[in-house]
């Protein structure tokens, strides 16, 4: 009997002791996912930390950036289903931005997502074991272009915001964080862009599996255009000083000697057809110079807007539910209309009308004409049935790339530094952008402000520049063409659908600070910047 | 801890008594009809020794010959007798009285009820069975005090969630679940069926639940399954039922005159335009019920199960076998329940050693739709579609609002996309455990109270869903291109171990139970799915993955999870002549949940109780009152519900880019959020106050009890600014007080042949927020209407989770009345109104009106008031049972309509809208153009009283006279009728007014999934 009672005593003992070494049964590992800390330590590693960065560039959420600079330029109206659809827009559209906007706060999420990326990358680009030569240079000077890139979009869409350069160790640290001036957001943008200009190769020295990668060009046509903005926009209206980086100025000369160096490199031609230019199977063609990948690829995406891979707002400028032209078009939800001062735009015979404007009255049987149709939609990024993804969403698997920047523009853009000193230059740039699309008959034989912006607009549209044509060419300019896009043609069918609109030059064409934001800093940190949201 | 455990131990085997065992037997019979009495509890006082009558009521037990019996049977009059070295001992127990001396079961072990210094409630199985038809949790409702049950929807085999003494968290507030000791998520417990359940216990107060330290804190509920008894004679038992279910409301809508009035009218009050000519008027035919397309009437409900138990001399034995079948009252086909379980459960006795072994076999088939969206394919889509639409077209397909040119997004014909849902769950189910249990009194007398039980038990269920797509056009917004076929499987799998030891010691009249005890616990979660289109066959039956053909649509996903908490616990009872009581525990738990910085945490309590009317003082009142204690308790607790690895930050690879001319995928990588390493559990501290009272012959039963629970360090996701550019780090960062009343009141009396019982109990809880650690001083969640988010708030000094809009003041009559409202420099409040808008009041007072400034509190979804009210009469072989529940001081956010689409149909509410000064104060006017934002603004307009009394269940039975059964060799036969949420009385015009879900999703209403009334009859055959 006793032995029995030691026996089950010893037994319990094990039990409790068997407890007091559980240390290891405590600590679990991840078995799905890797932990930071053990992150970041080969190259492999690094590439996709960098195409991290990328993704953010990539990051359409709900607030497709190209699209917002049309609504908000005489280019384009909201559209959808009716006036509460998508309401951050139509303030926009209206000029009535509150600090709850959801474009305003969801545009800021992705710059600082984006921004984020980018520091941890480059805090922990030293601890990688790198293995091909360049390949830490490289993926530097693309990740600063990126960083620039997010800062651009932060000074021309809030003026002024929190500089962070690099990942801080508390959150509490980014509450005490005070906005930058635009100057030192300007400085901060032209520092990291000539670090990647130096850095980065040019556009033939990239391999086939390379395509989509930033390159030397990319920078040098960011910096022209970033420059037209500074000096056209930023700099008369909040007064800012000459664009550098501390020691090198981005004057004109800077700016004109980057454009021809793209130019003369002949990295890039321009396609031939202007509608080939937006072929679905012509992607990344000798005209891209900048252009965000889009793929089905990942057959992914969520509704709630994060995660999405493919070109959500193919779907969001399509036609509702169309009938006819042979099943092409693949359904939308009708936003982003083009708008008649658009179509009007282009002189007869302009191949680029078609490409630019899908006549859905003219090419369609019947279709749902929603709130604000004109009949026009966005012809160079709607859906189409042929492309639908295999897997997930259609709506958020369209392998559309957005062309950011491309050669015509880089043409037009020189021109345009070259009228005063260089009218010859200034004209021989723009007709091969005009001749290109309309013959050799249609070339000018001089060329004024006027012409070039007449042909940026018919060449541009819909592709989200108009907004900072307008803009850079003074709110007076802006406001008698934005004004007079709300013209409504006496005969159609929904007039009521188009109140009136005044632009509001105070606005900027900025957004207020979000709301959110400034609440979740401490008080007084963070402040409205732009006139109209103070 | 072990050794301190151990010594003390040894110290009381040393003042060890002696005392000579003998044999005692007897025979016990019931005072109202002399008959024996089968199933009697008898107990050595003061261990845990006994045994129960057999089916004759004899009894035989070995005792010492100078110990005290105590003879209990649930809903009789325990007795205490001395043996006083007597053989034969009989007793005539006395049904009409509450049992003072009932034993519930505690965390690790049990109690007699008088000596129970915490808040516990228990529930017994057979209080269960009168309402068989529902499930475990929701048969629950009404039965206890400050237990706030409510059903998420229902939709056959949906969740409901518990709260036990008000939200303590901002997170998971469900209690934890411990079924025959093994602990479970509430998912979990659907393999049991109301007739397997002993008892339920709920441990309410922090001193009861912190035995269960980090896990403890929203409460716990002990589930304890039946066993059959030792020489218990085999018995065999069929119950069955069978029932018809129907929505008990339908919401009233416009019709299609009224329809085509309201949309016309909105159209020319928005764009100055009709919507619909004469001439489309004249062509529209239809004018359909989508409510009744949607609703499947008569839906049948049936149970049918066989038990069997019995036992030898050594062993015992309790099966059962049982079939469920639930349709659901929506959605005929798509949205029903089939559960199949076996149970066994053998206890059997070696000696020293008892061993024993449960398990249960579960095979679960359901279906199910959206049950609280407005996207999806629930009721919302019904009430949103406009009734001039038919089902089909004359030609047979199915008719769309896009053919009428209403374009309504995702709303949709609800029955053309039922028709595409294809998707079954099949779960199936291993629980069981083994146990040994070590007497260690008999291998040795000197060793006489200590007990060593040892438990392992676990839980396997692997969720295999599958479903299938069709190729199908009904709008733009509705279809596919190529059909799917997909398929998902989880595996859940826990296993507990557990091992107690347990020292039960009286010294004349001092009573100890000492115990210590240990657990570890795992569990894991593997799943892997995968879609495929194109696929070969276009039906749900041959929608495997290998019949897809798109060898570019596949998708395959699967992941890992795992958990693990291990602990050292321990406990001592201490008391005095059975007056005074001091129990105190304390626990150590550890968690993988937790960073190195707080892997440990501990969780003491202690309480006491005095029994009053064993006082001496107190002997003039026996016969008057039969029990009165007070108890105090104070204890902490943890919560570890907060998710994996949240102190740590992990690579996460979603942030993908392509590169290259065939744009191979790069799946970019960064941190998932921000890391916080000294992330740690919730802690929950709670102080209670109990009386307990019985009298009249302890026939009365009254308890109650005060609490004041505070439950800090909650894990809020703080919003931090998104300057950070990563989620924001999960932080212990607030705190909340749950504060209240219960009182429960029990009477049970026999009158001649009329039993009668009845109880009551209410709860009343104060909710307060005490601190958010957050910049904001909030924390912010749930969508409302379309458009509208975050219409629940939690701030400081208010409940977790309020309602917070805009006040609104009635509706604008005049242009007149618009251009009064001005701010002091005279300016419009609301410039963009015109008459027939709602007016909003500026609660700020700062001139203008501001949507994120002058929110106020709107009410709260979560009710000041429970209770529940139950009776039981039994009269000469018929008895009658029934259940009310009532939930008051709450309210329901509306977000049924989707204001957002202009041609959504409307409430018939709708038709009393302002059309003109003085005709409406309430409704607004109805516009295609809402410049005000009267329906984008979160507002009172939207939020209702949602108090409400409800029948739960009424049932009415008759057992047929005992020489009748005897006659057909049956031993009972009883057969009833029942009905189920008979009544319900509320204002809400909703279709129902409980509408669970968590803390932020609570009471908001976007086309609920109704609670079915339901009427059944059945039958319950003992062989």
């Amino acid at each position: 009997m006793k032995n029995k009672s030691i026996y089950i005593f010893s037994f319990i003992a094990l039990m409790f002791i068997q407890v007091s070494c559980t240390q290891d049964f405590l600590e679990l590992e991840p078995k799905t996912g890797q932990v930071e800390a053990n992150y970041y330590k080969t190259e492999d590693q690094a590439l996709l930390a960098v195409a991290a960065v990328y993704d953010a560039y990539s990051v359409q959420n709900w607030q497709f950036a190209p699209v917002m600079s049309d609504i908000f330029s005489d280019d384009a109206f909201t559209g959808g289903s009716n006036i509460n659809d998508m309401s951050q827009f139509h303030q926009i559209e209206m000029f009535n931005m509150d600090a709850e906007n959801n474009a305003a706060a969801d545009f800021w999420n992705r710059c600082y997502s984006g921004i984020y990326r980018a520091n941890l990358y480059l805090q922990k680009q030293d601890e990688v074991e790198w293995v091909t030569d360049g390949m830490k240079e490289r993926l530097e000077g693309e990740t600063l272009f990126l960083r620039a890139y997010f800062y651009w979009d932060l000074v021309r869409h809030y003026g002024s915001t929190p500089l962070i350069l690099e990942v801080l160790p508390s959150v509490e640290d980014y509450k005490t964080i005070a906005q930058s001036s635009p100057d030192e957001l300007f400085t901060q943008i032209a520092a990291d862009l000539l670090a990647a200009e130096a850095a980065l190769p040019t556009a033939d020295e990239l391999s086939a599996s390379e395509t989509g990668r930033i390159t030397k060009g990319a920078v040098q046509a960011l910096i022209a255009r970033i420059y037209l903005y500074h000096e056209g926009f930023a700099r008369p209206t909040m007064g800012l000083s000459a664009w550098s980086n501390g020691s090198t100025t981005i004057d004109k000369s800077y700016a004109r000697s980057a454009l021809e160096s793209i130019i003369t490199s002949e990295a890039y031609s321009l396609v031939p057809d202007y509608a080939e230019l937006f072929d679905w199977e012509n992607q990344n063609n000798e005209e891209s110079i900048l252009e965000i990948q889009y793929s089905d690829k990942a057959n992914s995406g969520d509704w709630g807007g994060w995660n999405i891979n493919g070109n959500f707002s193919s779907v969001w400028i399509g036609v509702r539910n169309p009938v006819g032209d042979n099943g092409r078009l693949f359904p939308g939800w009708s936003f982003d209309i083009p708008t008649w001062s658009l179509a009007n735009e282009f002189e007869a015979g302009d191949p680029r009308k078609d490409v630019t404007l899908y006549n859905a009255e003219e090419r369609l049987d019947d279709y749902n004409r929603a709130f604000m149709n004109t009949g026009y939609f966005n012809g160079k990024y709607m859906a189409l049935s042929a492309y639908i993804g295999a897997g997930g969403d259609q709506a958020h698997n369209f392998p559309r790339n957005h062309m950011d920047i491309r050669y015509a523009d880089v043409l037009l853009m020189a021109s345009e530094l070259f009228l005063e000193d260089n009218p010859t230059k200034a004209t021989d740039y723009l007709n091969r952008v005009r001749t290109r699309a309309m013959g050799t008959d249609a070339a000018l034989s001089s060329v004024t402000l006027d012409d070039i912006y007449h042909e940026r607009r018919v060449e541009f549209g819909m592709e989200g520049l108009r907004k900072w044509d307008l803009l850079r060419r003074g709110n007076d300019y802006a406001a008698q063409m934005i004004n007079a896009s709300f013209n409504v043609p006496g005969d159609v069918p929904n007039p009521s659908h188009f109140t009136p609109r005044t632009f509001k030059a105070d606005t900027w064409g900025m957004f207020p600070i979000p709301a959110g934001e400034i609440r979740n800093t401490n008080e007084g940190v963070l402040q409205q910047f732009v006139p109209a949201y103070k | 801890m072990k050794r301190i455990l151990f010594f003390l131990f040894c110290s009381f085997f040393s003042l060890s008594l002696y005392a000579q065992e003998i044999s005692v037997s007897g025979n016990i019979t019931a005072k109202e009809d002399d008959q024996p009495l089968p199933g009697v509890t008898v107990v050595i006082q003061g261990t845990t020794t006994g045994t129960i009558t057999d089916f004759d009521g004899n009894y035989t037990l070995q005792a010492p010959s100078n110990a005290t019996l105590d003879f209990s049977y649930i809903g009789m009059k325990s007795q205490s007798v001395p043996v006083d070295g007597r053989s034969v001992i009989n007793v005539v127990l006395d049904n009409e009285a509450f049992d003072v001396d009932e034993v519930v079961v505690v965390g690790y072990g049990v109690q007699k009820k008088s000596l129970v210094t915490g808040a516990i409630s228990k529930v017994g199985g057979e209080e269960l069975v009168k309402t068989s038809d529902m499930r475990v949790s929701q048969a629950l409702q009404g039965k206890t005090a400050g237990v706030v049950i409510s059903s998420n929807s229902g939709q056959p085999g949906d969740q409901v969630s518990i709260r036990i003494r008000g939200i303590g968290t901002n997170g998971d507030a469900e209690p934890l679940y411990i079924v025959d000791g093994l602990p479970m998520s509430r998912e979990g417990i659907d393999f049991l069926s109301s007739g397997d359940i002993e008892s339920i216990e709920v441990l309410k107060d922090a001193a009861s639940s912190a035995i269960y330290g980090a896990r403890g804190a929203n409460g716990v509920i002990l589930i304890t399954t039946k066993t059959g008894e030792k020489e218990e004679k085999f018995t065999i038992a069929y119950d069955g039922y069978y029932g018809v279910q129907n929505p008990w409301k339908k919401i009233d809508v416009l019709n299609a005159d009224e329809y085509v009035t309201l949309i016309n009218e909105a159209s020319l009050n928005g764009n100055g335009s009709y919507r619909f000519t004469p001439g489309q008027i004249a062509g529209f035919t239809a004018d359909t019920d989508w409510q009744d397309q949607m609703f499947n009437y008569d839906a049948p409900k049936q149970n049918h199960s066989i038990t069997m138990t019995g036992g030898t001399k050594t062993t015992s034995y309790s099966s059962s076998l049982s079939y469920f079948n639930q349709e659901g009252i929506v959605a005929k086909g798509k949205s029903d329940f089939e559960k199949f379980t076996y149970r066994l459960n053998t206890v059997s006795e070696f000696g020293f050693l008892q061993v024993g072994s449960n398990i249960n076999l579960v095979r679960i088939i359901s279906r199910g739709i959206d049950t609280n969206s407005h996207f999806g394919n629930g009721l919302a889509q019904a009430l949103n579609m406009p009734p001039i639409v038919p089902v089909k077209n004359e030609d047979g397909t199915w008719a769309v609002p896009e053919q009428f040119g209403i374009g309504l997004q995702e709303i949709t014909n609800p029955v053309a996309l039922l028709d595409q849902l294809n998707s079954e769950t099949k779960t199936s189910k291993l629980v069981g455990g083994l146990f040994a249990e070590v007497d260690f009194g008999k291998i040795n007398t000197s060793l006489n109270g200590l007990r060593f039980k040892t438990t392992y038990s676990g839980e396997m269920a692997l969720v295999d869903t599958r479903g299938y797509t069709p190729e199908y056009y009904l709008d733009a917004m509705h279809f596919t291109v190529a059909d799917e076929a997909r398929r998902s499987m989880d595996l859940w799998s826990r296993w507990n171990f557990e091992n107690i030891l347990t020292y039960d010691k009286t010294i004349d009249e001092h009573h100890f139970t000492l115990m210590a005890g240990m657990t570890a616990f795992k569990d894991f979660h593997d799943n892997v799915s995968g879609s495929k289109k194109d696929v070969i066959f276009d039906d749900f039956e041959h929608a495997y993955i290998d019949n897809g053909t798109d060898p570019e649509s596949e998708v395959a996903g699967g992941g890992y999870s795992e958990h693990t908490v291990s602990s050292l616990f321990g406990r001592v009872n201490y008391d005095l002549k059975d007056r005074y009581m001091l129990t105190a525990t304390l626990r150590r738990d550890g968690s993988s949940r937790f960073g190195a910085e707080n892997k440990y945490g501990y969780f003491p309590s202690v309480a006491g109780g005095w029994v009053i009317s064993r006082e001496d003082f107190m002997s003039n009142t026996s016969g008057t009152i039969d029990l009165l204690k007070l108890r105090a308790s104070w204890g902490q607790n943890g919560s570890e519900s907060i998710g994996d690895f949240g102190y740590t930050s992990i690579i996460g690879n979603q942030n993908i880019y392509y590169f290259g001319d065939s744009k191979t995928q790069y799946n970019g990588t960064q941190p998932t959020r921000i890391a916080n390493p000294s992330l740690k559990w919730e802690t929950s501290e709670q102080t209670n106050i109990g009386v307990d009272l019985a009298t009249l012959g302890s026939s009365l039963r009254v308890t109650l009890d005060y609490y004041s629970k505070t439950t800090k360090d909650w894990l809020v996701t703080a919003p931090v600014p998104m300057l950070v550019g990563n989620s924001a780090p999960t932080i212990n960062g607030g705190s909340v007080r749950n504060s209240g009343f219960e009182a429960e009141v029990a009477y049970k009396k026999q009158f001649g042949k009329l039993y009668f019982s009845a109880s009551i109990n209410g709860a009343y809880n104060k909710n307060e927020v005490l601190e958010i650690n957050n910049a904001e001083k909030r924390l912010t969640g749930g969508d409302g209407a379309f458009g509208q988010g975050n219409v629940i708030y939690a701030t400081v000094g208010s409940p977790m989770g309020y309602f917070n809009g805009l006040r609104t003041d009635g509706i604008f009559q005049t242009q007149d009345e618009i251009n009064s409202y001005v701010n002091s420099e005279g300016g419009l409040l609301q410039p963009n109104a015109v008459p027939g808008d709602i007016k909003f009041v500026d609660a700020d007072g700062d001139g203008a009106i501001d949507r994120d400034a002058d929110r106020v509190n709107l009410g709260s979804p979560h009710p000041d008031f429970t209770g529940g009210f139950n009776m039981n009469l039994e009269y000469a072989g018929f008895d009658f049972n029934m259940s009310v529940y009532a939930a008051l001081g709450q309210e329901v956010y509306d977000a049924t309509r989707r204001y957002d689409m202009n041609e959504a149909n409307y409430p018939a509410t709708w038709l009393d809208r302002w059309t003109g000064p003085g005709t409406s104060n309430e409704f607004p006017r109805v516009t295609f153009v809402d410049g005000n934002q009267n329906m984008t603004t979160v507002s009172d307009f939207f939020v209702q009283d949602g108090s409400f009394v409800r029948l739960r269940n009424m049932s009415l039975g008759y057992t047929l006279p005992k020489n009748l059964t005897n006659y057909l060799k049956i031993s009972r036969i009883r057969f009833y009728v029942s009905g189920e949420n008979l009544l319900t009385f509320t204002k809400y015009d909703g279709y129902d007014p409980e509408i669970g879900g968590g803390v932020f999703s609570n009471g908001i209403d976007h086309g609920i999934y109704p609670q079915a009334r339901t009427v059944l009859g059945g039958v319950n055959i003992t062989f």
